[in-house]
This record gives C-alpha cells, sequence and structure tokens, in this order.
C-alpha cells in the first residue's frame, strides 16, 4: 500500500525522535510488546497532563485525548478576529465532507493557544458560533503551563497569540505517524491526507 | 443586525421580542401617514432628555422625530437611500460599541468616551485627533473625521437637518447609559469574585457576607440614587483551573457595572487586563501585588485602596535612613523567587540607590527554600547594615537567628503582612532593629467607622477569622458605593470611573483617607513604619507614616 511520506514537524525534533522509533521496521511476534513500548514513549513524550475540553472535564492528553486515536488539531484563540474563524469553518466544511463512519472515528481538536482568556464556556460559545459544539470535536484549555507545555510538544507553541500558526497537524496516532497540513491545502485535500491516515489503521 | 458577541445574544433577543411585539401599532400608524413615536425605550436604564430620546430615536431606527427627512449617501453616485434603510445601529450595535466582524469591516466604537478619549485615534488606514461636537457632526454628514481623512466607505454620509446631527449626538453621549445592560433605572448589578467551593469556600463566603451586608445596609435606605445594588458572584474553585477564568465568565455571562473587592490570588495581572479589555472599573482587589498600580496607562480601570507591597517596601528602605548612614552602608534585599517580587524588588533598588545606599544587594531563594545560612554568609561580608526582607514569617526567623548566631544584627525590614506571625521570637539581639510596615492601622478607623463596622458585624454575624479580607470586602464596597452615588442618577461606566478618580480625601472609615485621581489609581499610598519591642514584645513607638517618593 502506499505510504505517505513522513512530514516532520518543525521546530519539534523531539517528535522526529519518536517517529523514527515507532515506524521503524515491526519484527514479526514482537509487535505487541513494540506497541506498548511504543505507546509508553508515545506517552511520555506527549504527557497526561490535564486539560479542560468545552465542557469543563478535565482529560489526560495522551490517554484521554490522543491515544488510539485519529486526530486532527488545529490552534486558535477565541478573540481572534482573522484565521481562526476561518479556519475553524473550514474545519466544518472538512467534517461535513466526511461520511458518518469517518467523522466517528476521526477526534477532531481545537487548542486554545490563549488559555487565560479561553475559558471553558468561552470556547464553548466559540465552537458553537461555528456549529462545532459536537461529539467528536474537543475545545480545548487548562492551566496556561499546561497548554503550553502541549502546544510546545506539538510544536505549534507562540508567545503571541496573534503570531500562531494556522498548520492543521494530522496524526494517526497509534500508528506514530503525525503530518502536517499548510493552511492551503483545500477542504478536500484536507479530507483525502485523513481518509490516507485512517486507512493505516486497516492495514496490519 | 448581529448581536455583537454571544454575550449580548440574550439582551439583542430580549430586545427584539419587545420591538417585535410592538411593530404591527407602529407600522398601522406610519401607514396611515401619522407620526409614530416608538415605543417607549426598550431598556431604557436612565432618564433621557427629550433631545436624547430624539437622537435615540434617529439612531435606532434612522428617523427623524419631526418628520424631516434624513438620507444616507453611499458615495457610489447613484440616488440616495433612505435613512431608516440604514440607521446607525445597524452596523454600530445597540450598544454602539461596533460590531466584531470577521470580513474585515469593523464598524467603531460610537460612545462618546470612545470618539472622544484623548490621544491620536489610529484605524487601519488613518489616524485623527479626538472628535468633538463640531468634527463628529462634520463626520456623519461629509464623511470627513476631524483630520479631514475620508471616512471608510461603508459609513454613510447622512444628509440630516442640524438639530438632528445635535440630537443624535446628545444621544451618543449618554449611550452607555442606555445599553449597559448592567444598570436599569432600578438596579445596578455589580460583580465579585470568589472561592465559592474548596477549601477557600469561608474566606470567600466572609468577603460576599461583608459586601452583601454594607449593600443590604444601603437598599433599605432607598439604594444609590434610586437604583438598588445587586451584587453577582464569580465562583472559583480550588480544582486546578485558573481563577481568573471565574473573572472572564462572570463578566462574560452576567452583566456587571463594576467588580468590587475580587479575590483572585495570582491573577491580579490579568484582572486589570480584563477590566481594560472590558472597560469594566475594578474596586479594591483583595491583593497586595498591583502589577501596574499608578505605573503607566495600562492600568485605568483598576483602583487599588492601600499601598501593596511594593509602596510598603520602598517606604520600608525611605524609613531605614532613619536607623542607618546610607553612604556607610549596604542594603540588602531578600526575596523569593515569585511573581512581581522581582519588580518590587527593583523598585525599592531604585530607591534605595536614590537615597544614596552604599551598595545594593539582592539575594533571591528559591520558594519555600531560603537557604539562610549562605544567605547570611553572602551578606555579612558585604557591611550590610539593613536587610529588606521579603520573605515570610518562619523565613526572616531563620535569618534572623542564623545572623544573631554570626554575630550580626543588621536593621530587618519587612512588611508586616510577611512577617508578622511570631515575631516577637526573633531573637533579643534584634530589639530596635525590627521595623515592620502596615498599609493601614487601627488608628486609621474613624469612630464612625469602627462603630458601623461593629454593627454589621453584629447585625449579620461575621465571623472575624478573615478580619483583612473583610475590611478590604467593606472599604470596597464603601468606596464603589460612594463612586455610583457621585456619578449620579444618568449613570455610566464612564461617568462612574470619572467618579472614582475624582475622589480626594475620601474617609472610608476604616483606613486613611483615600484620594485617586486621572493618574493614580492606589488610594492610599503611604506606609506605617512600627518599630517592634523584641524585650517587651510589643509594637513600640513612634510609629511613623511615610509616603515613598513618587518613581521618576
Amino acid at each position: 500500500m502506499f505510504k505517505p511520506a513522513i512530514h516532520l514537524l518543525a521546530r519539534s525534533v523531539a517528535i522526529a525522535a519518536i517517529l523514527s522509533i515507532a515506524s521503524a521496521p515491526v519484527v514479526a511476534g514482537t509487535a505487541t510488546a513494540d506497541k506498548a513500548a511504543a505507546e509508553e514513549k508515545a506517552r511520555d513524550y506527549f504527557s497526561n497532563v490535564e486539560l479542560v475540553d468545552q465542557n469543563g472535564q478535565r482529560l489526560k492528553f495522551y490517554d484521554e485525548v490522543l491515544k488510539d486515536n485519529i486526530v486532527v488539531i488545529s490552534f486558535i484563540f477565541t478573540n481572534c478576529q482573522s484565521a481562526c474563524p476561518l479556519m475553524t469553518r473550514n474545519l466544518t466544511m472538512i467534517r461535513d465532507m466526511l461520511g458518518e463512519d469517518e467523522r466517528r472515528s476521526i477526534q477532531f481538536i481545537s487548542i486554545s493557544i490563549d488559555p487565560l482568556r479561553d475559558t471553558p464556556s468561552a470556547m464553548k460559545e466559540f465552537a458553537r458560533k461555528h456549529d462545532a459544539d459536537i461529539e467528536g470535536w474537543l475545545w480545548l484549555t487548562g492551566q496556561p503551563d499546561d497548554v503550553n507545555y502541549i502546544t510546545k510538544r506539538l510544536g505549534s507553541y507562540t508567545d503571541d497569540p496573534e503570531m500562531h500558526t494556522t498548520t492543521l497537524l494530522a496524526a494517526n496516532v497509534p500508528n506514530a505517524h503525525w503530518t502536517k497540513i499548510e493552511p492551503n491545502v483545500p477542504p478536500n485535500g484536507v479530507v483525502a491526507r485523513l481518509r490516507m491516515l485512517a486507512e493505516e489503521n486497516a492495514t496490519p | 443586525m448581529q448581536p455583537r458577541d454571544l454575550r449580548d445574544g440574550a439582551v439583542a433577543a430580549d430586545t427584539f421580542t419587545r420591538q417585535a411585539a410592538a411593530a404591527p401599532l407602529t407600522c398601522l400608524l406610519a401607514l396611515a401617514g401619522i407620526v409614530c413615536l416608538y415605543p417607549a425605550a426598550t431598556t431604557a436604564a436612565a432618564d433621557l432628555t427629550e433631545a436624547e430620546e430624539r437622537g435615540k430615536y434617529i439612531y435606532e431606527t434612522g428617523r427623524s422625530r419631526s418628520r424631516r427627512v434624513i438620507n444616507a449617501d453611499l458615495g457610489g453616485g447613484e440616488a440616495p437611500t433612505p435613512g431608516y434603510v440604514l440607521p446607525c445601529i445597524n452596523c454600530h450595535g445597540a450598544d454602539g460599541r461596533g460590531a466584531e466582524d470577521y470580513v474585515g469591516i469593523a464598524p467603531l466604537n460610537v460612545n462618546w468616551y470612545a470618539l472622544a478619549s484623548t490621544g491620536l485615534h489610529s484605524h487601519a488606514v488613518r489616524s485623527h485627533r479626538p472628535f468633538d461636537e463640531l468634527t463628529l457632526a462634520r463626520a456623519i454628514i461629509f464623511g470627513l473625521d476631524p483630520d479631514d481623512n475620508k471616512m471608510e466607505k461603508a459609513m454613510p454620509r447622512y444628509d440630516m437637518a442640524q438639530e438632528d446631527v445635535q440630537d443624535l449626538i446628545a444621544y451618543l453621549k449618554v449611550m452607555d447609559s442606555q445599553s449597559d445592560p448592567a444598570i436599569s433605572s432600578s438596579t445596578i448589578r455589580v460583580g465579585t469574585v470568589l472561592p465559592t467551593e474548596g477549601r477557600h469556600t469561608a474566606l470567600g463566603q466572609a468577603i460576599r457576607q461583608t459586601i452583601e451586608a454594607v449593600f443590604d445596609e444601603v437598599n433599605a435606605k432607598g439604594g444609590v440614587n434610586d437604583r438598588e445594588l445587586q451584587l453577582a458572584v464569580g465562583g472559583w474553585n480550588d480544582d486546578g483551573n485558573p481563577q481568573i477564568w471565574a473573572a472572564r465568565d462572570l463578566v462574560n455571562k452576567e452583566p456587571v457595572a463594576a467588580l468590587v473587592s475580587p479575590y483572585v490570588p495570582n491573577y491580579d495581572a490579568e484582572l486589570e487586563a480584563l477590566a481594560t479589555e472590558k472597560r469594566l472599573p475594578v474596586v479594591g482587589p483583595y491583593t497586595v501585588l498591583q502589577p501596574d498600580g499608578d505605573e503607566d496607562e495600562d492600568n485605568h480601570f483598576t483602583f487599588y485602596l492601600l499601598a501593596g507591597l511594593e509602596l510598603q517596601a520602598r517606604a520600608l528602605v525611605e524609613a531605614a535612613v532613619a536607623r542607618v548612614t546610607p553612604g556607610e552602608t549596604g542594603l540588602a534585599i531578600v526575596y523569593p523567587r515569585v511573581r512581581f517580587f522581582d519588580e518590587l524588588a527593583a523598585a525599592a533598588a531604585d530607591q534605595a540607590d536614590a537615597l544614596g545606599f552604599a551598595s545594593v544587594t539582592e539575594e533571591v531563594f528559591e520558594l519555600n527554600e531560603f537557604p539562610a545560612e549562605s544567605t547570611v554568609l553572602n551578606l555579612q561580608g558585604k557591611d550590610t547594615q539593613a536587610v529588606l526582607f521579603l520573605g515570610n514569617a518562619a523565613e526572616l526567623s531563620q535569618f534572623a537567628r542564623r545572623a544573631a548566631e554570626a554575630g550580626w544584627q543588621p536593621l530587618l525590614l519587612s512588611p508586616g503582612l510577611l512577617a508578622e506571625r511570631n515575631v516577637f521570637e526573633l531573637p533579643e539581639s534584634f530589639d530596635g532593629r525590627v521595623l515592620l510596615s502596615y498599609a493601614s492601622l487601627p488608628t486609621d478607623y474613624s469612630p464612625e467607622g469602627a462603630a458601623d463596622f461593629e454593627l454589621l458585624h453584629e447585625k449579620y454575624g461575621f465571623d472575624y477569622s478573615y478580619s483583612i479580607a473583610q475590611v478590604n470586602a467593606y472599604l470596597a464596597a464603601r468606596v464603589l458605593v460612594e463612586g455610583i452615588e457621585r456619578a449620579g442618577r444618568n449613570l455610566t461606566r464612564q461617568q462612574l470611573l470619572e467618579a472614582l478618580e475624582g475622589l480626594d480625601d475620601f474617609h472610608p472609615g476604616l483606613a486613611p483617607a483615600l484620594s485617586f485621581g486621572e493618574d493614580r489609581r492606589i488610594g492610599s499610598v503611604g506606609a506605617h513604619i512600627v518599630p517592634v519591642d523584641l524585650v517587651e514584645d510589643r509594637f513600640t513607638e513612634p510609629v511613623r507614616w511615610i509616603v515613598p517618593p513618587l518613581e521618576q
């Protein structure tokens, strides 16, 4: 099967290290052990720092947000006047283009990069404004230290929210396959990319 | 019209319903060619003059009560559009604050406080002086800003009679009182932010109880200018979420005209920022940290009551001069690595430099890891005869003990609220060598203030375990009530802000006199400096009142 090129995240050498470990050829028979080891590695890297979703639920980042999932991650702040609403609208379009089963299997995640101002209710309002306060879409905020830790691990940290990245991250987490999707990729291109990531799971 | 944001959604919907209900009548009258009066103000808060009322009608409908024609010219050369197709409210919103718009057109805030605010007004492609009545009239009619720049195309030019323009401007001047959902004709709602769950609940309860007691007493006498005071509470829990979220959610969900005695430990700077962002007066945050205090323009909305740690630290340095000769000794500043403490150490160091101390040494230690022995060792050799100590009481005690063992008795300067506990257990060799600072002492209480507080205490069953927080809440509530009263019946946030600024030598009962001003946001900037008698274990005379000189 066609294996898409692995896009390393800019500014994140450590993720590159994980990718190379996890995508090393797996010897039959030790696959389960290796998978567990890879998972442990990923948990160490991404951590189980707790973030808070739009309903006030605290979620361990690796175990309760990432693990076992196909994810697409965006970075937003609710006071954003320009890119975030557009990006979010694109994401809702992308989500609409997916089939029902696909929607169930792909976890949408939007992480605040202005956590002190973005309370869970503010995130919920923002999501609702974009018809995106829905099952399968997590809007995450939290203590600034925690959120910054995660955004750094995802290579998307910024001091100044106005300068934040509009790049999306998409990943097949179990396969430790992370890709970066530039903002100029049209929605159907993103859909194709997500489908490729999702199908990886189907192959042994 | 798009609601300005979802916070206003509920208000907008409410307004809409009332208008819709009145619509058939309005339309029938209009069909009959009769001048129809717009249904009486939607959420009328303050009483409007006739001119303001006519102006409001123009703003909301694009029509003149006097039946004079109002036309909107979009500048494209086509025939003028009737004013009622493009009334001001469509773009600038019911509250005049403009709209958040994602497509690039951002209608400006047309409340008078914004139009006339001092300084250069900078927009995307033009900037100009503040508006006055004349230049605003010109802008409405000719589409030119005060510096003759053409305004954005999206803003029509309105062909309307001079009288109507005057009415409209009269309304813009007071519209923030009309549209402030926190202020109605019979109530004013203010907020506070407190712990309502978790370990600090009792403290939160004490603050809330005090504010409510003051409000109840005022309301029992008819309120302030016939408005009843209401308190909305934003509660936080010690569940690990930032406490400032409680303040944000309160302000976003429940309209409040001001915050009184909010308590958000560690988020003082964020609270200031929130106040500025929402143009929300904040009176008497319960804190000793004043991130921007009086220092810069960033803090325009937060009114601190008493001298915080920085002013106290500077007063202590000032007081040291009576005990040691600056030119012959160094001053050491010992403090934990905690947010803002570096800034207050720096302010104290500047003060020491200005006073001519031979040297200034800063010793920073990690929180809860105070190395008493090495600190003493470091400083003793440097001919340091004065130490400004900003650690806690236990750390001060360790420090003094180590210093005594080393035969070194520098003058110890410390804010009372950090060092007071167990201060009498310091080694006797430090007798007469310890000065504590207090922003306020019971000697500042007026007989009336003390009696009033005592009365509330009995009537409402105050628990005295949190008396510092309660006194703060009492003072904040008193100052706020005074501000609201002085702002008068036509209350707006801007007028409240100005009324608070206008407080001069105001005696709130349980504190030194407070004075604010255009550039002053800390009501009392002095500190009592109290010597400690370690032989008799008591505070001694003379207590000095020191007002640190203004920073350069």
